[in-house]
């Protein structure tokens, strides 16, 4: 379009030097300001037009997420149109994008809506954002304009458990616990009169002196809860036809564990071998692929809603792949953990191989829960292994099958 | 069939009115078109009153806008259009011919001349003045014609809903827009050469006639037009693309491309007619005048920083020289001057001078553009110009001109921010919580019960000058009590005054309530009373 427009313009030209006719420079002022202020003016619309997104990047499952696009003009200009277009993820939304055509005056700001569900668990980008603009005259091709990507993350079911027996020997915590071995100091229970062979330093004074007899301190017996939760998504440890559902199931179950040990104020990690969208995989800064276990996502030991936050952020993008095997995750891993550390392990399937890294945990006095999501052949004998080497084993195949904490 | 969009009413309500108005303004084009013809006619041919052809120009363009809407879904070779068109040329030439003969002599002119083509039709029937209406008239009718069927293309936005939801064909309008475009310059560019010509009395054959004064507005009024044209042609390709990708658009785009529209080439306009369209002085001369500028303002520049400099040294010479012998004054600097130009139409010489550099300036920035973007779309150009020597010096000086206007741009906008804050922040520390100036209180600004402690205050300062002070244990009452004592009986009711008013400041005081601001008045007339009173004291 612009050629043509240079070709006459140049012929206009041409035409003032032979005619020397003042109206004939009037015409080219007309023709080049048409089209140098056009384009400057669709070229300032694309600087001053702002575009943001607002929405709550995060969402449990089933809620519904509304989000806003505000568009701004910042300069005193008008813009007649600009296009907005902003790409959804189909999961979520009914249309794959959102196109409306704006005009805005000047400082004007326009705002559209639009809801996503959150139908599915996942890491969905949103975007790109993009704003196309052109001149009144079409003498240009319209200039576009694209803003960074924005996400929504959908977490995971969870299911809330209220009975869960999960074993730990972690002593010192806020969890009462029956055996007298895990006084806790700082809980006193009671007072009792002074027998000999009590410690001087359990005399409560003041007790004595108001009672007139030597009275000693009675301490609680309380345990901690240092939960450690193995997710396996590697694929390959999965049955081929429910891979998918069971690793789901897998997830589910974490997040629903992960969520009653935070309520429950006490320590909880997470370790899994499944792809993480937003790292893990990456090379590392010398250049290399990182060795598989270093490609392990691993979040320390922590307390507290933040904490959780985090475990189910990891949850709702992490996604089964072929990966390390969970022997191998167990037995880095394992001997990282303190003494009296409850390892709850999700898989799909145990073997032989995973019962003897269990075993070895068991003899570093940590406490062994084993999960098996999804139907797996052989689920009776897997019973009487666990039962044989003393650790609690779950079958869940359903999500209704967590009723049994439920109770 | 399923029910259209809603957005679809908002696409047939703006194609309707775009339609209208886009078959209006190409039917103002070609009358603009008309009336160049008609000046070419009346210096070719001078001597009938040709003017008329303007108006049978605007007349066949109305025709051919409505014919062509008559004609539009009729195939194009068939019959039925042949038959129409035929029968149209026709009623137009009857039309013509009737039109010319009534207008020269009447009905009786009309009957007396058709009563001479039975005798020799084709001599008697087709005269000079009936050949050249009739050449306006196919002219202003193949232009309309042209114009019309392509702005036809641009319409159906409706059909093209129902295409899209029957995922049916689509056209390429952009070319479309492309055509009109081109068809608008080059007939532009015509009359252009034309309306020069006519202005320049070029023609051969009555260089003796005076030049043609009003082309030239008719033809800045077909180039308005035309842009105007664009714009609307513009719109209705946009909206056809976004019809088809389902893009949904305001209710009042239209009206906003419209206005917008009006506005931009109304502003084109007024600045196209302002602008120089002649210079006084030639490229060279005006470089050189250019030139002379800037040196003299360099200088200027220098001057002013060297002349402190120099009378500081002169006076130091001087006391060393013992302060016998004079030395000449520095002259001052002198503010830069241009050389007299040639004034052409008696107008100042800066004026002149200005216009010069504006139109050369513009006219190198879009010989300029040109080559430069010719250059960008013909790479194998591109790439041998960058290979030569001198390109690079130049790209790079650019380049360091450009940095270097954009870190001065930059630098004076960081300061000239920095220093608006600074004032900003300054305008907020000297302003007293009351407003104003440090050190003046505006009572105005006071709530009432402010205004009622002030008045107070005030009491216990003036009583202060009066040797009256208050202790530091004392409280209201009890200083009420001691500035009671030392009063003029005059005038009588003062001490009631001062009564109510130290009442009135307990109040302000220590109470959570509003104070109304009856109260801060009468604190004002009891203060005033006191003040008197007070004054008689000292």
């Amino acid at each position: 379009m612009t050629s043509s427009y240079l070709f006459f313009l140049l012929v206009l030209l041409a035409t003032a030097a032979v005619v020397r006719g003042d109206f004939v420079f009037t015409v080219i002022y007309l023709f080049v300001g048409a089209m140098v202020a056009g384009h400057w003016w669709s070229g300032r619309a694309m600087k001053t037009v702002k575009l943001r997104r607002v929405f709550e990047p995060r969402a449990f499952l089933g809620e519904d997420v509304p989000v806003r696009l505000e568009i701004h003009n910042h300069s005193l200009l008008p813009v007649v149109w600009v296009r907005v277009h902003d790409g959804l993820p189909l999961e979520l939304a009914a249309h794959n994008t959102v196109n409306r055509v704006v005009t805005l005056g000047p400082r004007g700001r326009a705002h559209l809506e639009y809801v996503l569900h959150a139908r599915k668990r996942g890491f969905y980008p949103i975007g790109p954002l993009s704003i196309s603009s052109g001149d009144l005259l079409g003498l240009a091709a319209p200039r576009k304009r694209e803003e960074a990507l924005d996400s929504l993350t959908v977490y995971p079911l969870i299911v809330p458990l209220t009975h869960v027996n999960l074993p730990s020997r972690s002593p010192q915590g806020t969890l009462r616990h029956t055996q007298p071995v895990f006084e806790d100091p700082t809980r006193v229970l009671s007072k009792r009169d002074y027998v000999a062979g009590d410690s001087l330093r359990r005399v409560d004074w003041k007790a004595s002196a108001a009672v007139g007899r030597l009275q000693v301190k009675q301490f609680e017996p309380s345990i901690a809860l240092h939960t450690v939760i193995f997710l396996n998504l590697n694929a390959n440890e999965y049955a081929w036809n429910a891979r998918l559902d069971a690793a789901e199931l897998g997830i589910v179950i974490a997040a629903s564990l992960a969520n009653w040990v935070t309520a429950r104020k006490q320590t909880l990690g997470l370790v899994s071998n499944g792809l993480d969208p937003l790292g893990s995989l990456e090379d590392s800064p010398s250049g290399e692929a990182e060795a598989p276990l270093q490609r392990l996502e691993r979040i320390p030991g922590g307390k507290g809603r933040g904490h959780l936050m985090r475990i189910l952020d990891v949850l709702a993008r992490i996604q089964p792949a072929e990966s390390v095997s969970l022997v191998d995750v167990l037995r880095q891993e394992s001997p990282r953990l303190p003494w009296g550390a409850t390892l709850v392990l999700i898989t799909g399937q145990a073997d032989e191989a995973l019962f003897d890294q269990l075993f070895q945990a068991r003899r570093r006095g940590q406490n062994v829960v084993l999960v098996i999501a999804g139907r797996v052949p052989g689920g009776q004998e897997i019973r009487q292994r666990a039962q044989a080497f003393g650790f609690a084993v779950y079958l869940f195949q359903t999500e209704s099958d967590l009723d049994v904490w439920r109770r | 069939m399923k029910p259209l969009a809603p957005w679809l009413a908002i696409f047939r309500r703006s194609e309707r009115w775009l339609a209208f108005a886009a078959h209006g303004l190409v039917v103002l084009m070609v009358a603009c078109v008309a009336m160049v013809l008609r000046q070419l006619v009346e210096r070719v041919l001078p001597g009938p009153d040709w003017s008329f052809l303007a108006v049978a120009g605007l007349l066949a363009a109305i025709e051919a806008a409505l014919a062509c809407r008559v004609v539009r879904y009729l195939p194009t070779f068939g019959n039925d259009a042949l038959v129409y068109r035929g029968v149209e040329w026709v009623v137009m030439l009857i039309v013509a011919k009737m039109w010319l003969e009534l207008r020269s002599g009447g009905l009786a002119g009309l009957l007396d001349n058709a009563a001479q083509w039975g005798v020799s039709f084709l001599e008697n029937f087709f005269t000079v003045e009936y050949g050249v209406a009739l050449l306006v008239v196919l002219l202003s009718w193949g232009l309309a014609t042209i114009f019309v069927l392509d702005l036809q293309e641009l319409e159906g936005d409706e059909l093209i809903a129902l295409t899209r939801q029957e995922e049916g064909g689509r056209s390429d309008r952009r070319k479309v827009h492309q055509r009109i475009l081109e068809r608008f310059f080059g007939v532009g560019v015509a009359i252009v050469v034309l309306a020069g010509l006519l202005g320049q009395d070029r023609l051969l054959f009555h260089a003796d006639t005076p030049a043609g004064a009003n082309s030239q507005g008719y033809v800045a009024a077909y180039f308005v037009l035309g842009l105007a044209l664009l714009c609307l042609t513009n719109f209705a390709v946009l909206r056809a693309a976004w019809g088809y990708e389902g893009v949904s658009t305001p209710a009042n785009l239209t009206v906003r491309w419209t206005g917008h529209s009006l506005v931009f080439l109304g502003l084109l306009l007024l600045v196209a007619l302002v602008l120089p369209t002649s210079y006084a002085l030639g490229f060279l001369p005006t470089l050189g005048v250019l030139l002379d500028l800037v040196a003299a303002a360099l200088l200027f520049v220098v001057a002013l920083v060297l002349t402190p400099v120099m009378l500081l040294l002169g006076w130091i010479f001087s006391l060393l020289q013992g302060g016998g012998t004079e030395t000449e004054p520095l002259p001052p600097p002198k503010l830069p001057e241009i050389s007299p130009a040639l004034a052409a139409n008696g107008g100042p010489s800066w004026l002149e001078v200005l216009r010069s550099l504006v139109f050369w300036g513009l006219f190198l920035g879009i010989i300029l553009y040109a080559v430069s973007h010719y250059a960008r779309q013909n790479r194998i150009l591109a790439d041998a110009l960058r290979r030569l020597a001198g390109w690079r010096w130049l790209r790079e000086t650019w380049e360091w001109l450009r940095s270097t206007w954009g870190g001065w741009h930059q630098t004076a906008r960081v300061a000239w921010r920095a220093g608006m804050e600074r004032l900003r922040t300054a305008r907020r520390r000297v302003r007293p919580e009351a407003g104003g100036p440090a050190g003046w209180l505006h009572l105005r600004r006071l709530s009432p019960r402010q205004r009622v402690l002030f008045f107070y205050l005030a009491l216990v300062r003036r009583g202060d000058d009066a040797g009256l002070p208050r202790r530091p244990g004392q409280t209201p009452l009890e200083y009420a009590q001691s500035l009671a004592s030392g009063l003029p009986p005059d005038p009588p009711g003062v001490e009631g005054d001062l009564a109510a008013l130290t009442q009135a400041f307990v109040e302000a005081r220590y109470s959570r309530h509003d104070v109304p601001a009856e109260q801060a008045s009468r604190a004002q007339r009891f203060w005033e009373r006191l003040r008197q009173a007070l004054r008689r004291r000292v």
